[in-house]
Formats: C-alpha cells, sequence, structure tokens
C-alpha cells in the first residue's frame, strides 16, 4: 500500500502500518507513525465533459460542452470542468478569481506583508548600529502611522507590533535630543 | 472581510532566524502559515482533503530564535561576570551552558521528527512540528476535528487503500537520479565532502586550540593572531555557504557556516558592548581612568575555546551522520 515515509516518500511496509506499530522505511530506516483518514479511500471522479447537443444549455467558456450547473454568482452556465466548488454552492472560475460576492470572504489570500513586523524591526536592528537610530527612529513613526490600517497577518489580531515601534521609535527621538541639547549646553559653557 | 476567520494556533512552532512556521486551526480547515520576517504565504488544506499524516523520527538540529536569545543572555552575563571578576558566577554561568547544550544535543538527537501531511495533491511538510512531544500534542487537537468531517477508519483498512495513493503520485526517491542543477539546495543527495567543509572544521579546530593555549601561554601578539583566524574561519564559512547554493552541501553544512558566523559575530559584539558599558561605569563611579581591555582575561578565552572547539565537534559528527545516511538501509524483517 503506497502510504509514503514522511522523510524520504519512499513506500512503507504494509504489515506495520495493519499492525498500527512504527513502520520502518526501507530506502532511509525512518520510524514512521501514519494517521490515515477515510478520504484515502475516495477516489476522484473522473472529468467527463459532454459535448451540448442542439437545444441544451452549454458552458459559458466552453460552447462546445454541456452546462452542468449555474455560477451561484453571476449565474453563468458552467461545464463539469468550470464548476468550482464553493462550500455548499457552484461558483465559474472568473468569479472565484475576481472574489465577487461571497468569495470575498473566502479567504483565498495566500501572502501577506507583514508591515507591523516591518515597523518593529527597523528602530530595533538599527540599534546594532546605534548612530543609524538617527533616521529610523522617526521612520519607524511615520511608517507605523501611515500603515496602522494595513491588514496585518491573517492570524493575529492586534496592533502591538506598531505601538511598540512608535515608542521605541519615539524613545530613539528623544535621546537624539537629549544628546543635541545636551552637546549645545556643553559647547556654550566651554565658550564661557 | 477574509479577517473574519478566527483561527486557534495548534501546538509547535517553528522559530527561524529567517523563516518561521505554525500551524492554526479555522472552522473547516487547517492553515499553514510560513513566515519569511516580514511576509507570510498561507496554505490551507480543508479537514474533508486530508488523507494522512505521518511523522518520522529524524535528527533535528534546529536553533531557534528563542535558544538565540537565552544566549545572549548568557554572553551578556558571562561577560559582565568577568569584567566585574567574579569567578564564582562565571563558573555557575559555564555550569549551566554545559547542562543547556547536552539536553539540546539529546533532544535534537532522541525526540525530532518530521511530520509531513497528505491530500490527493500535496505532501508537505510542516516544520512547526519537529519535536515528538510537540507532534502528540499536535495530533491530539486535530485527530477528532478531521473525525468530525470524515469519519474514521475502521477494520483492515489496509485492504481497503489497496492499491490508492496517499498523496500525490511522484516518483519514488530511488527512481529519481536528478542532476545537480536540479538538485533542491541541501538535499541529501548533495555530497558530504568538500575542501571548503573541511577547511571550515580545520579553522574551527585550530582557532579553538589557539584560543585554550592562549590561556595558559599568552604572548604579546596572541589577539592579533586570534583575530586572524577568526578571520579565517569567515572565509570558510562564506566558501561553505557559496558550496551550498551551488547545491554542492547539505543543509547540514550550511547551518554549522551560519552558526560559525553567528557565533564570532555574537561574541565579538557582545564583548565589545558589555566590556565597554561596564568598564566606562566603572570609570565614571571611581572617577578614574580605566584601560579597556577587550580580552579581559582566561574566561574569555575559555568561552571562545569552548565555542568553536564545539562547533569543530558538531561539524565532525555531521560528517560522520552524513556519511552513515548514504548507505541505505537493510529492509526489516
Amino acid at each position: 500500500m503506497p502510504i509514503p515515509c514522511a522523510l524520504c516518500s519512499m513506500p512503507l511496509p504494509d504489515r506495520a502500518l495493519a499492525n498500527d506499530d512504527l513502520a520502518i522505511c526501507s530506502l532511509c530506516g525512518a520510524e514512521n507513525q501514519v494517521w490515515v483518514f477515510p478520504a484515502a479511500l475516495r477516489q476522484a471522479a473522473p472529468v467527463h465533459l459532454e459535448a451540448a447537443l442542439d437545444g441544451e444549455a452549454a458552458c459559458f467558456d466552453h460552447p462546445g460542452k454541456r452546462a452542468v450547473a449555474a455560477c451561484r454568482h453571476c449565474g453563468r452556465f458552467v461545464c463539469q470542468l468550470c464548476s468550482v466548488e464553493f462550500g455548499a454552492e457552484i461558483w465559474c472560475p472568473s468569479c472565484v478569481t475576481a472574489r465577487a460576492g461571497s468569495a470575498a470572504g473566502a479567504n483565498l489570500e495566500t501572502t501577506r506583508t507583514l508591515h507591523d513586523s516591518i515597523a518593529l524591526s527597523v528602530p530595533l536592528l538599527s540599534l546594532v548600529i546605534w548612530p543609524l537610530t538617527v533616521i529610523t527612529g522617526p521612520g519607524a513613526v511615520v511608517y507605523s502611522i501611515v500603515k496602522w490600517r494595513a491588514p496585518l497577518s491573517l492570524v493575529r489580531r492586534n496592533r502591538w507590533r506598531f505601538v511598540a515601534a512608535i515608542l521605541i521609535g519615539l524613545a530613539e527621538v528623544a535621546g537624539w535630543l537629549l544628546l543635541i541639547v545636551y552637546a549645545l549646553t556643553r559647547s556654550r559653557a566651554g565658550g564661557g | 472581510m477574509a479577517d473574519r476567520i478566527h483561527y486557534r494556533k495548534l501546538p509547535g512552532r517553528y522559530r527561524g532566524f529567517l523563516h518561521g512556521s505554525s500551524v492554526w486551526l479555522g472552522p473547516d480547515h487547517l492553515l499553514l502559515v510560513k513566515s519569511m520576517r516580514f511576509r507570510e504565504e498561507y496554505k490551507r488544506y480543508q479537514f474533508r482533503d486530508i488523507q494522512g499524516i505521518a511523522i518520522a523520527r529524524h535528527r533535528c538540529f534546529h536553533i531557534s530564535t528563542r535558544a538565540f536569545g537565552i544566549a545572549v543572555l548568557w554572553l551578556i552575563a558571562v561577560f559582565a561576570s568577568i569584567t566585574l571578576r567574579n569567578s564564582t558566577v562565571s563558573g555557575l554561568l559555564g555550569l549551566l551552558a554545559c547542562i543547556l547544550v547536552v539536553i539540546w544535543l539529546y533532544v535534537s538527537a532522541k525526540s525530532s521528527c518530521v511530520c509531513r501531511i497528505y491530500t490527493a495533491v500535496s505532501r508537505d511538510e510542516l516544520p512547526s512540528v519537529y519535536r515528538t512531544w510537540v507532534a502528540n500534542r499536535f495530533l491530539r487537537a486535530l485527530e477528532p476535528q478531521i473525525a468530525a468531517v470524515q469519519g474514521v477508519l475502521e477494520g483492515a483498512w489496509t485492504d481497503a487503500i489497496g492499491n490508492q495513493d496517499v498523496g500525490p503520485r511522484e516518483a519514488l526517491p530511488h527512481e529519481s537520479a536528478q542532476p545537480e542543477s536540479d538538485r533542491e539546495p541541501g538535499s541529501s543527495a548533495a555530497s558530504i565532502h568538500s575542501a571548503s567543509y573541511y577547511f571550515l572544521l580545520a579553522t574551527l579546530f585550530v582557532s579553538g586550540l589557539w584560543h585554550a593555549r592562549a590561556i595558559y601561554y599568552p604572548l604579546r601578539w596572541g589577539p592579533v593572531a586570534s583575530d586572524l583566524l577568526a578571520l579565517l574561519v569567515l572565509v570558510a564559512a562564506i566558501l561553505v555557504l557559496v558550496q551550498y547554493h551551488r547545491r554542492r552541501l547539505r543543509r547540514a553544512q550550511q547551518r554549522l557556516a551560519i552558526a560559525a558566523l553567528v557565533a564570532i559575530g555574537l561574541v565579538y559584539y557582545v564583548r565589545l558592548t558589555v566590556v565597554g558599558a561596564i568598564t566606562g561605569a566603572r570609570a565614571a563611579i571611581e572617577k578614574n581612568s580605566v584601560v579597556l581591555d577587550y580580552n579581559s582575561g582566561p574566561l574569555t578565552g575559555k568561552i571562545e575555546t569552548g565555542i568553536m572547539l564545539l562547533l569543530g565537534l558538531a561539524g565532525l559528527v555531521i560528517l560522520f551522520a552524513g556519511r552513515a545516511t548514504n548507505e541505505p538501509k537493510s529492509i526489516p524483517s
């Protein structure tokens, strides 16, 4: 039975799996523990694109193919190839791509830029070469304010990184102001 | 809005310097989050599509950012104790470091794993599940969710599955002989032998032994020689990284080179910062001029000796472990 080893993808021996034992890979020797779910038994249904006969509804994108459903959002007819299952509904590929209607909440995003992490890292990392903080301190404050409403990570729920970036940035600005005031006072005292 | 879905974090988190990963539980799917510091990538696995999960025991010598933070705090404490000349604290810190390193080595070698999730079209590794106890907790949390959607397999399920594939059909590892240019960087098919890697090991050992010698027989030009040796280690580590990107070395070797670069940078930076700050503070309190001594005695030499020799030994372990994995295992009876 071709359940692959987690390490090298070599099929694991049946007997150990049947006994719920550790299955030892014959190629890499790794001890595998495997959990198999009923989806493994489900055969993928082959896609049969039937030609549309005269008078039958045809797919919007494939006029020669018989339609099997209508898009829940735009109503276009779709063939079996074009029908996208969306929970209990059928959608056409264009509506899914455009994230129209309720597809907008479908969470299809595959990547996000983490502006809050950028805002926090810049003033912290610049402490390694501290003279850079003259730019990065105020920069972090401005960046945090500009990007405050930008979407966060899908799994993070608050903006504490922005708050921390603003506080650290303000502390760096305050440090520079104190240094400048101290230097000016010293130079005046030295001159007097 | 997409943000409306509330995810619950599943056990395990991979905290790397550049890459991180975690797995989150959604209402009807699993969300794999791969983070690249300032960007996140998401992959979703619907509960109804998950065919299987496999966990293979495998060594994983990962240094997380949390462990790195502990190392930085330890270095700061050590340099502070050296500068304040408190040998009891220094000794205790040395003992603590030894215990932590032994625990880390044991856990990395004996309690680590690789976890992979299979659907009909993907077989993806879950990097956040790399310790066996985390894998057990992860499965305890996930299994009921999948069972609620799919039910459970009962009876002789191995016969029922028969010759169906779990996961996508791909060429088996022994069937695919990849050319060097197609190989993924760090693949186990890459050679373990390389002049640059041997050069790195040699510089690590020579540097470690030189620091050890300098503790007992200090020379006037000793610090200069130490700096030159550190420079050689840096050059060797960079050469190893270049070879890795040419797909000629393995990931473990690349990690050793990164560890060497980080260790040297860290020791120098922390030493300069802590010794400078404490000496400066002392000079201000005593209202005396104090000469900065960045080499501050034999304990600094012992730390550098320890780090270099430890890295060298880790390099030797990688070399011998790599030779062993090249030999195919016999099929167990």
